[in-house]
């Protein structure tokens, strides 16, 4: 039984509008283990992004509420002081972000910046934090010391977003978590650095929260995968079992929906019909995805499924029958 | 009922406490300066030199000055003049800076710079020096006449409109709404009244309710140099100040004025800020 | 063979900008024919947005033309264009911004009816509502404003918008790019069945490939500027004949039976201001040999299409 990385239980933020609250996360809870790639897949609003921004404690008091549990080791970090975050950003817990370009300061050169990370966390200074630069620069696959002296501006997004993923590595944290790292960059270059992710990983035994949207993506970097619906969490396997045989409705939507390049001309996309929900605090009385749903029945409007087991480790939030959803698309 | 993005707004505005106090307090001044005169029947130029530099009392609720003079009814009169001069000042900039600058922002390119180094030009001129040239120009011939103050002051303060305005416009032009309606072949004149300046409006609110204050000290200075033409807070400002000495202190010669020139000045920036942030929620502006 | 649609020819958009050239559109040749997609596919820089804004005059052109039917679009006076606005239409990207905050969708769907003479002051809202329900949205709401609606409602809004005067060829610029995936699919069936109702020809400029291949007809695969394949979409799937095309589609993470083993197209995407010598994928190309960085290729036949390729002169 492997020791978790990361161990979320039942987080739930709720953020309070004039108006009303809405409850962004809503009793989620999964696992990283230690060396492993867990993606974190949904379409905009699903919580996916605020689940990754509560891990550091990066979201605004008082505006939203975070309870629940993030245990990194046998450290928690719900409510841990500033001085107890700061500790652990940037050192045992890094993150990258979509845009590369806001990522960066600016105002300071690449070396400044990266100085920054190991005086704070390695009080490292002078020669032995300028080798320390050289040589992550060289992992991530940017070699030679002209590009220490650029301005972010001067670079290209690749580059930007290979800077940011050496900024988050110099201190060789046991967790990274990725938000979208991809999202804006040309496909060429995403594919670099998703070999680069992987590479890294390899090298340096890691694990990755890898925050996406795309499918696709996730099939070339996850060896898990937790699909976030409305703030839940409504279906959860590996990889390869999920794109195989979905076994949420939402999930087998989702990739019914995807123009796909390997599917000749011809066929059909199913749009999964109607719009998102739009959250509240409170509590469900039917499963969340039920009216877009294509499968749904008289019991889906009896209150919420809970995540139930559907073999192994796979969890799903559903009442159709298992036989029925590996039988064949609806 | 679905609410426009004005609405929207104005309904932001109503929860912003300072701004509502702000506007609170402008209106009750506002209603005392334009009316409790006539109510009251009050004459801010009764000379009674038998009561010349009474303290408050109960017959003199702000006193007298050195000529007997009841200060209510010179602190009321003399709000309706810095008041009037306030809005109406910044009405002609708004007028005149609006339209500059939405043509110059609209067109863009040479004409925009050509209209820009104008205002540019005009900026780098010693204003204060030509104002005062303006007025002495005028004070020989128009006593107690309103319209040169207009023009002096509001000739300054609408570059800053100007460019306030050509910015947004020249933004906004290249927005994509826009671009789509002047695909679908909208005349330049629709494209600016109908799509470019509503979107503008909130922004030229803002600035504006800034301006009013702005233009109100500018002439209480005039006046305080003994340039004004008519009764305003800052000629008895300017009245006060001369009366003070270490022996006798006619404190309430200054304090009335000043005091009703002060809350007017903070409630108008207390307004323009709510409606900054009611206009603008983002912190765009 | 009648006349294409739309005919681009050489078509040049060039920007002056601090002492550089960024040649953003360098010399691109295409027909599209009535009733047919054209996909404009390619990466950032490749000049795919600017040849569009091109073709509708918000991009002054440097030189080359386009026709529409034979007759000249390009070059024209604000109002030479105006004809031909009924015929052309764009559709934006981003659904927050192209739509005014300040009209109503009635409004908004009201102006290029009246405009165009589709419709007067009595009969207009009862065109509203039918344009509103040809994109698949309740008419009930055309009180609404913008705010009120969803990426996906607004594009659609877009998009009635650019259908009430009736054109005859809609660019769309990325129009499903700021979309998320289930939306996305939603705006492409739109799309896809108002073509077929109303005769519609498309130029669909995107980067996503898997886009391309559910809705184009055929493909043009642009790359710094200029055009390095047009074939028919399946024989572009099936056997790309670019280097640049086989790296683009070997790039695409695919939901399949786990990652890739190919090995991810090197280097940087270059700058439109400083296009390599010759071929100008030579710097990233596996195949490139001494020809490449000294001669720019032409675009020659392919099954199917053409390449701009001297492996496939």
């Amino acid at each position: 039984m492997n020791e978790e990385l990361l161990r979320v239980r039942d987080l739930s933020v709720t953020f309070a509008t004039r108006e009303r609250s809405v409850r962004a996360v809503d009793h989620v809870s999964f696992d990283v283990r230690p060396g492993e790639v867990v993606g974190l897949v949904g379409e905009s609003g699903c919580g996916k992004s605020v689940t990754s921004l509560s891990i550091l404690g990066l979201h605004e008091q008082p505006a939203a509420r975070v309870t629940g549990s993030i245990r990194l080791g046998e450290r928690e970090l719900v409510g841990a002081s500033r001085a107890e975050l700061r500790e652990v950003r940037g050192n045992r817990v890094s993150m990258i972000f979509q845009d590369p370009l806001t990522s960066l300061n600016p105002y300071l050169r690449v070396e400044e910046q990266l100085a920054e990370v190991l005086e704070l966390h390695k009080n490292l200074r002078g020669p032995a934090a300028r080798a320390r630069m050289l040589e992550i620069l060289s992992q991530v696959g940017i070699p030679g010391e002209e590009r220490l002296r650029a301005y972010p501006h001067q670079l290209s997004g690749g580059m930007r977003q290979r800077i940011c993923i050496a900024m988050a590595l110099l201190c060789g944290p046991e967790l990274l978590i990725a938000d979208e790292p991809t999202t804006m960059l040309d496909v060429t270059i995403q594919a670099q650095i998703l070999e680069l992710l992987r590479a890294l990983r390899l090298e340096r035994k890691m694990s990755i929260l890898f925050i996406t949207h795309d499918l696709g993506v996730v099939s070339e970097i996850c060896d898990r995968v937790i699909v976030m619906y409305a703030g839940r969490v409504v279906e959860q396997a590996r990889t390869r079992e999920l794109l195989q045989t979905p076994l949420h409705p939402y999930t087998e939507a989702l990739l019914q929906s995807t123009p796909r390049v390997d599917v000749p001309r011809g066929g059909s996309l199913h749009p999964i019909g109607g719009l998102p929900p739009r959250l509240s605090a409170d509590r469900l009385e039917e499963c969340a995805f039920a009216p877009r749903c294509p499968r749904a029945r008289e019991g889906c409007r009896n209150g919420e499924p809970a995540l139930s087991s559907a073999g192994g480790e796979r969890l799903r939030r559903c009442i159709v029958p298992l036989a029925e959803m590996t039988a064949g698309r609806s | 009922m679905s609410k426009s993005p004005f609405q929207l707004a104005m309904q932001r505005l109503l929860h912003n406490r300072m701004a509502i106090l702000g506007g609170l307090l402008l209106a009750l001044i506002a209603f005392g300066c334009v009316f409790l005169p006539v109510l009251l029947k009050l004459d801010p130029n009764l000379t009674q030199p038998a009561l010349r530099n009474q303290p408050p009392s109960a017959r003199f609720l702000f006193g007298t000055d050195g000529l007997g003079r009841d200060l209510v009814a010179r602190v009321l009169v003399g709000g309706r003049t810095s008041l009037l001069v306030g809005l109406a000042a910044t009405a002609v900039s708004v007028l005149v800076g609006v339209a500059y600058g939405a043509l110059a922002g609209f067109y863009g390119g040479k004409i925009d710079e050509a209209m820009m180094r104008l205002v540019d030009f005009m900026y780098g001129l010693p204003y204060m020096f030509l104002v005062i040239l303006i007025m002495l120009m005028f004070s020989e011939t128009a006593r107690g006449d309103m319209l040169p103050v207009f023009l002096a002051l509001g000739l300054v303060q609408w570059l800053t409109m100007a460019r306030i305005v050509r910015g947004q416009v020249l933004a906004l032009r290249r927005q994509e709404f826009v671009l789509a309606a002047e695909l679908l072949g909208v005349s330049d004149a629709r494209l600016l009244i109908r799509h470019v300046l509503p979107n503008v409006f909130g922004v030229i609110m803002v600035y504006a309710t800034l301006m009013v204050p702005s233009v109100i000290i500018l002439e209480s200075f005039l006046s305080f140099l003994g340039l004004g033409v008519a009764l305003s807070w800052g000629q008895l400002v300017s009245d006060g100040i001369a009366v003070i000495n270490p022996i006798r202190s006619y404190w309430w010669i200054l304090l009335w004025p000043s005091s009703f020139l002060g809350i007017t000045l903070i409630s108008l920036n207390f307004l323009g800020d709510g409606l900054r942030d009611a206009l603008d929620p983002k912190g765009k502006t | 063979m009648s006349t294409p649609l739309l005919k681009v020819r050489d078509l040049r958009v060039h920007f002056a900008t601090e002492g550089t050239v960024v040649r953003a559109v360098d010399g691109v040749d295409f027909e599209l024919r009535a009733g047919e997609t054209l996909a404009l596919v390619g990466e950032s820089g490749c000049g795919k947005s600017t040849l569009a804004r091109a073709l509708v005059g918000l991009n002054p052109i440097t030189s080359g033309s386009a026709e529409l039917e034979g007759r000249t679009i390009t070059g024209l006076t604000r109002a030479a264009m105006r004809p031909f606005r009924r015929e052309l239409q764009l559709v934006f990207q981003d659904p927050y911004a192209s739509l005014n905050p300040r009209f109503t969708i009635a409004q908004t769907l009201a102006e290029p009816l009246l405009l165009h003479g589709k419709a007067n002051r009595d009969n207009v809202d009862g065109e509203v509502c039918e344009l509103l329900g040809q994109v698949g949205l309740d008419p009930e709401l055309r009180g609404r404003y913008p705010h009120e609606f969803s990426g996906g409602q607004r594009q659609r809004i877009s998009i009635a918008r650019a259908l009430a005067v009736e054109p005859r060829l809609l660019l769309c610029d990325e129009v499903t790019s700021a979309l998320d995936v289930s939306i996305q699919a939603q705006i492409l069936d739109l799309l896809r069945s108002v073509q077929q109702k109303l005769g519609l020809s498309y130029l669909f400029i995107t980067h996503d490939l898997g886009v391309v291949r559910y809705i184009a007809d055929r493909v043009a695969v642009m790359y710094v500027g200029q055009i390095v394949e047009l074939r028919d979409t399946e024989s572009l799937f099936e056997s790309p004949a670019h280097p640049y095309t086989k790296a683009l589609l070997g790039s695409i993470p695919r939901v399949s039976s786990g990652p890739q083993a190919r090995e991810p197209l090197r280097g940087e995407v270059p700058s439109p201001a400083r296009p390599p010598s010759g071929c100008r994928f030579h710097p990233r190309c596996s195949l490139a040999f001494e020809r490449c960085p000294k001669e720019q290729p032409e675009l020659y036949p392919v099954g199917g299409g053409m390449s701009r390729c001297f492996l496939s002169q």
